[in-house]
């Protein structure tokens, strides 16, 4: 068989964790080959060995049949593959030439010659259609573009091999398209691509071949034309998956609660990272906000739950202003705060689980007294939680947070904020990075809490997420609110439309 | 872990009996203050007395450091020199005059020596001198009149003076500097410069970049030689001494500090080791006579300035000449050095037909009303 | 009945206090002492064989086992009289180390503990000099000022960081610098310096500590001050582990944005804590100070010295003791017996510094240790599973081999 390379009963373990356990992954040359599985599967540790970041502890590594050593990423260098991580590694006050010659540098009389470098990259930019404009600085192009400065990089150092690392999380649904038009103008060209990513659509579009991994064990490679979207998900997750969400037709009441005009300026960057955004959530309603990581999302809650001051605007909740309340106020209001970051803002990680169920309420007189925390309660309040909330965790109650999983953590985050009963549930990036089955059991409680009569405010860079789950859409770009669509009447090509800024809305203000 | 531990406790019971049966039998110690035994200074000069004296009588010795800087650390001191066989014990400075005071009644069978102070209780309300202890003071403004003597006779007429604290040891020094420079003036009819400003007690003994600017300044303003009276800050004021353009002096403190650096043109000694071999000597040879002090003076030989006066340059032999004549003068009575109070120094002065009163009053502050 | 439960109760606790797992987290502190000791050991043994081969010239040569004897001895050299200076020394020590490790909790790096310790003991200073009280009351008050006047000084510290975002460190050092010049200006100005030896004067009996006449407390300088250091531990304990003031501050230490996001004010907090911690310094200096025969030494030399190290010390105190307050206790008491030790070894011609070796090799090693337990352990963890890794795959294969033949 033609396999460039081959990678044998791969294990890797890292402390207690086995990461890989015993995979055997085989790459042909100038095929497309799918890395699948869910988060935690191994994917990224495997992918982590070729380029050699780590060492397996167990197995071999072959590169056209020949058995090699691959130490760290020079050495997979000189076996020409190339990889573009999930997180770009780019120095933002460099220009793309600058970032793509990063570490092989030509010099004269030691002094750059960029020249030489820069005529070379405006032919691999033509060859593989990858535009870019080679003097712009890498913070002021988008996210999309960066990516291709990756490639681009690969490409430069004459990369035959290309991992790519999820590399769709990030892009609008036009720029996935071009993404995967690229792929296929490699393949065309010879090379061999790997692609690790959770979304099988992508692997249907675009890839020849899949292995999918579980829980750091390799469970099998397939001909992608010979499956099934549902056979590649059975495999991935162990069980049969619905991808369909149950949900009623909302029943919308009364508005909860009403931005108006909000802004925030940021001083160091000049510019507004949001500007003069409205918007109201009503109780029942589910209203989903769209948009590319970096458009004003976080900002925006921020502003809302009182992390950050805003430049100008206001907020009311139940038509009263809280636009000065404190975040203690808020929570007392009844705001709920799934926080976008669970380990930053989401919990003390050195706070065992029932410390940190009661991050928002320790001072109530439910849980001290005089002064004194009550264990007793505290203690009782945590194991109802777990039980209903099903938190897994080693030692109950008492664990350790960190060493918690991430998906029980966000479920300790969710069973937090949801047992406070709060009117307003603002929910950031609530599945990222869980496994298929936190993702659903998520997404119900998020839909009990809209059918209970409450309103939820969803943040998602996951389009599958906003369009699964919110009745009402808000798009956002470079921190302005840009369309307000129905999910009913909206596709992923009009949306994307939006959160790239090639498509300006008008939005219907009801004040 | 067991064995472990039964190991660990067997080793623990054998390392006691060895404690039991050792411990050295050390018949001259000594106590030091807060800087070790080579401060370059008072612990040092007494410790080479020691060592001199022990060496050449065959005598065993040894000195122990304080846990900290308290009364009780220093009485703990004693005691345990004395667990390790002391039969004297010496100890430098006036900081032990309260340990001094408790350890002479808790071991009469010990002698003491306590130099540069006498024993009372932390509150001075009684002073008490056991006839086991022998205090031993030093006449520091005879040998500080020389040293202003020297200077101003060697042709040095701009003065300056560092005194590391304002305590009475220090405040002789100065005193007799002052009142030895303006006598030398008065002999030779020359004018000299020493204004207040440039006596200072600088707050500490050690070396300091503070000090050493302070030094540079008063070089560059026109101050031709410094007395310094402060241990180891008397180096910051050499380094400065040495940078400085043309020629600028130091004179050294307790010890004959010319091979410290070349500026040092003479030294106001202070004999603490021969105090210490003499107090040795007694003990020794059985003319102990404790339960007094001792003043040690030109008379006895206790203060002078080195023999060797060859960095006066073209003047030295004239310079001795002088410094030996005028030692002999306060041998003989014939001249009475003001000591640590400003009411004689004035009164000197004004004898001499001078008046500085701000550098009086520099020297030894007015008390509170 | 009802005794009976409390009986079992009490029994529960005093076995849960020698769990092993109680201690797991000593361990590496544990293992530091040991290294910690053994390198002093062998330096002492290199010390005397160059003195024995006579590379270096000395007087008095050094006793190595006799030195090792009175260094592991420590305070139990000289029976009570050394017991009750190791106590008497730990004390200090053992608040310092609370008010350091405290800070470290809560997420601040207090190395302004020696100036605070130096405002602690100014204050008790002026107070027992400037005051006249009767006995009880003068002595509290000087000590009570004491711990006030530290707390305003670590909460300068603390609010400099919370409103104006200055980073303790610098806030601390700089403010270290400014409690000497402050306690010579205070003292000078006030007529409180003994002008014959320039430190500051005799405390009047009705301010020092209580000495007492029982047992341990009738040895030289030993005073209630070991018992007050214990009573901090205890309440510290209870502040951090059973109230909600401990429950937000270790919040806010462990993880600001969050304890922000949780709706605690985490300025307030870190001034709190400042605060408290400046508290403990400050307890510490009015307890070092409140003794006879103890001064101020009017140079900056001798404060750093004889005062600020106290400070000092509290770092290598709450390092080995892990931040916990039980842990500055055990961790102040150990370094208060093997500089006890250190002293004697006076006694065999070594210098006391000896101590001071070990001491540091500790700290480094406990800095270290935790990072190679962990390294040690994963280790161990890891070889365990690719063992049975290994097993259960020759498993599979023989089974494998059986069902083809």
């Amino acid at each position: 068989m033609d396999y460039i390379i081959e990678m044998l009963n791969i294990s890797k373990i890292f402390g207690t964790l086995r990461a890989n356990d015993d995979i055997t992954f085989q790459l042909k040359k100038g095929e497309v080959h799918a890395l699948v599985g869910e988060n935690g599967a191994g994917k990224s540790t495997l992918m982590s060995i070729l380029f050699g970041l780590y060492q397996p502890d167990a197995g071999e590594i072959r590169y056209k049949g020949e058995v090699v050593k691959i130490h760290n990423p020079n050495d997979a260098n000189r076996l020409k593959i190339g990889m573009v991580h999930q997180h770009f590694k780019l120095v933002d006050v460099f220009t793309v030439t600058e970032n793509i010659i990063l570490g092989m540098e030509e010099t004269k009389n030691g002094f750059l010659t960029l020249e030489n470098s820069r005529n070379r990259i405006l032919e691999l930019r033509e060859q593989y259609k990858l535009f870019v404009d080679p003097d712009a600085y890498i913070k002021d192009i988008t996210v999309g573009m960066q990516q291709r400065v990756e490639i681009l990089k690969m490409l430069y150092r004459d990369a035959d091999i290309l991992i790519f690392d999820e590399p769709t999380a990030v892009l609008t649904p036009q720029e996935i398209d071009e993404l995967m038009h690229t792929i296929k103008n490699f393949k065309k060209e010879g090379k061999s691509i790997v692609i690790i990513t959770h979304k099988l659509a992508e692997v249907m579009a675009v890839a020849d071949r899949c292995t999918v991994l579980r829980k750091g064990k390799g469970i099998g490679t397939v001909e992608v034309k010979d499956v099934t979207v549902d056979t590649l998900a059975e495999m991935m997750v162990g069980r049969k998956v619905s991808f369909e969400i149950d949900k009623k037709p909302a029943n919308i009441k009364d508005e909860i609660f009403r931005a108006e005009n909000i802004s925030v300026f940021n001083n160091e960057k000049n510019k507004h990272e949001v500007h003069d955004v409205s918007f109201q959530v009503k109780s029942g309603e589910i209203v989903g906000i769209a948009g590319i990581e970096g458009n004003g999302q976080t900002e925006l809650v921020n502003v809302i739950t009182g992390l950050k001051n805003m430049t100008s605007g206001k907020l009311f909740f139940h038509q009263k202003e809280i636009t000065k309340n404190s975040i203690r106020q808020k929570l007392e209001l009844g705001i709920g705060h799934i926080p976008e970051d669970r380990h930053k803002h989401g919990l003390v990680l050195d706070f065992n689980l029932a410390e940190n169920l009661i991050l928002q309420s320790y001072y109530l007189p439910k849980f001290q007294k005089r002064g004194f925390l009550k264990k007793n309660e505290i203690y009782q309040y945590a194991n109802q939680l777990i039980s209903r909330f099903d938190i897994r965790s080693g030692a109950g109650s008492a664990s350790i947070t960190r060493s918690m999983s991430g998906g029980n953590q966000q479920k300790a985050i969710i069973a937090r904020e949801i047992s406070r009963n709060p009117e307003l549930m603002i929910a950031v990036q609530p599945t990222r990075g869980l496994d298929i089955g936190a993702i659903e059991y998520i997404h119900n409680k998020i839909i009990e809490e809209r059918d209970n009569g409450k309103g939820v405010l969803l943040i998602s860079l996951e389009l599958d997420e906003i369009l699964n789950l919110s009745d009402r859409i808000l798009v956002m770009f470079e921190g302005e609110i840009v369309a307000e669509l129905d999910p009913k009447k909206t596709s992923f090509q009009e949306i994307g439309l939006y959160m790239s800024g090639s498509k300006k809305g008008v939005i219907a203000h009801e004040v | 872990m067991k064995k472990a531990l039964l190991a660990f406790a067997l080793a623990l019971i054998s390392v006691f009996t060895l404690v039991a049966c050792s411990g050295g039998n050390y018949e001259i110690a000594m106590i030091t203050d807060s800087g070790g035994i080579d401060d370059k200074s008072f612990n040092q000069g007494t410790w080479e007395g020691i060592v001199e004296y022990a060496t050449e009588n065959g005598k065993t010795y040894k000195y122990y450091k304080p846990r900290e800087v308290s009364d009780t650390a220093y009485l703990r001191a004693i005691k345990l020199a004395v667990r390790g066989g002391a039969k004297i014990v010496i100890t430098p400075g006036y900081l032990f005059e309260t340990a001094i005071y408790e350890a002479q009644t808790l071991y009469p069978e010990v002698k003491f020596v306590l130099i540069d102070g006498e024993p009372h209780t932390a509150d001075y309300a009684t002073y008490k001198t056991e006839a086991n202890t022998m205090n031993i003071l030093f006449d520091e403004h005879e040998v500080g009149f020389y040293a202003g003597y020297a200077a101003v006779y060697g042709g040095l007429t701009n003065l300056g003076f560092f005194g590391g604290m304002a305590v009475p040891a220090v405040q002789r020094f100065g005193i007799g500097y002052i009142a030895g420079a303006y006598y030398a003036a008065d002999d030779l009819g020359v004018t000299i410069t020493f204004p207040a400003e440039h006596y200072e007690y600088l707050g500490s003994f050690a070396p300091t970049p503070e000090a050493k600017t302070k030094a540079a300044t008063w070089y560059s303003g026109g101050v031709q030689v410094i007395f310094a009276a402060a241990g180891g800050a008397g180096s910051s004021a050499m380094a400065a001494a040495v940078e400085a353009t043309g020629s600028k002096y130091v004179i050294g403190v307790d010890k004959d500090q010319s091979g410290d650096s070349t500026s040092v043109i003479t030294s106001a000694l202070k004999g603490v080791g021969e105090a210490a071999i003499s107090a040795l000597e007694d003990f020794y040879g059985n003319t102990w006579e404790g339960g007094r002090t001792i003043s040690l003076g030109s008379v006895e030989g206790g203060v002078a300035l080195p023999a060797d006066f060859s960095r006066f340059g073209a003047n030295a032999a004239e310079v001795k000449a002088a410094y030996e004549a005028i030692f002999a003068e306060v041998v003989a009575g014939n001249i009475v050095v003001p000591t640590n109070d400003r009411a004689s120094l004035g009164a000197f002065l004004t004898n001499l037909g001078v008046s500085n009163q701000a550098l009086v009053d520099k020297a030894e502050p007015a008390p509170a009303a | 009945m009802k005794f009976k439960n409390f009986a079992a109760k009490v029994w529960q606790s005093i076995k849960n206090l020698f769990k092993p797992s109680r201690y797991q987290a000593a361990v590496p502190s544990l293992i530091s002492i040991g290294f910690g000791i053994v390198f002093g050991i062998l330096t002492m043994f290199v010390i005397w064989l160059l003195a024995v081969l006579g590379v270096f010239k000395t007087n008095n040569m050094p006793e190595f086992f006799y030195g090792v004897g009175v260094l592991l001895a420590g305070a139990f050299n000289e029976g009570m009289d050394s017991i009750a200076d190791m106590l008497f020394a730990a004390a200090p020590l053992i608040l310092a180390g609370l008010s350091v490790g405290f800070a470290f909790k809560t997420g601040l790096f207090n190395i302004g503990a020696p100036g605070q310790i130096v405002i602690g003991g100014l204050t008790a200073i002026t107070i027992g000099l400037k005051v006249s009280l009767p006995a009880p009351w003068h002595w509290m008050l000087a000590l009570l000022c004491g711990v006030l006047a530290a707390g305003i000084w670590g909460l300068i510290i603390g609010a400099l960081k919370a409103l104006l975002n200055v980073h303790e460190v610098v806030a601390s050092i700089m403010m270290n610098y400014i409690s000497i010049y402050t306690a010579f200006l205070i003292i000078k100005g006030n007529g409180m310096v003994n002008t014959q030896t320039s430190q500051t004067l005799q405390l009047p009996a009705s301010a020092l500590l209580p000495h007492g006449e029982v047992a341990l407390f009738a040895y030289y300088d030993m005073n209630i001050g070991i018992i007050i250091a214990i009573l901090a531990v205890i309440v510290m304990y209870i502040i951090l582990h059973k109230t909600t003031l401990g429950y937000q501050l270790k919040a806010v230490g462990f993880n600001k944005e969050a304890s922000k996001y949780a709706g605690m004010n985490t300025k307030r907090n870190i001034m709190v804590s400042m605060a408290i911690s400046g508290m403990l310094a400050g307890l510490a200096g009015a307890i070092l100070i409140m003794v006879s025969g103890k001064y101020f030494q009017l140079t900056k030399e001798a404060m750093m010295a004889e005062i600020m190290s106290v400070g000092f010390d509290g770092i290598s105190v709450a390092l080995l003791g892990l931040s916990q307050p039980i842990g500055a206790l055990f961790a102040g008491l150990f370094l208060a017996y093997i500089r006890q030790g250190g002293y004697y070894l006076n006694l065999a011609n070594y210098m006391a510094e000896m101590a001071d070796v070990i001491t540091a090799v500790i700290i480094y090693f406990s800095a270290l240790s935790t990072a190679l337990y962990a390294i040690v352990k994963n280790r161990k963890i890891k070889l365990e599973a690719l063992k049975k890794l290994r097993i259960s795959r020759r498993k599979e294969k023989t089974q494998d081999g059986g069902e083809n033949v």
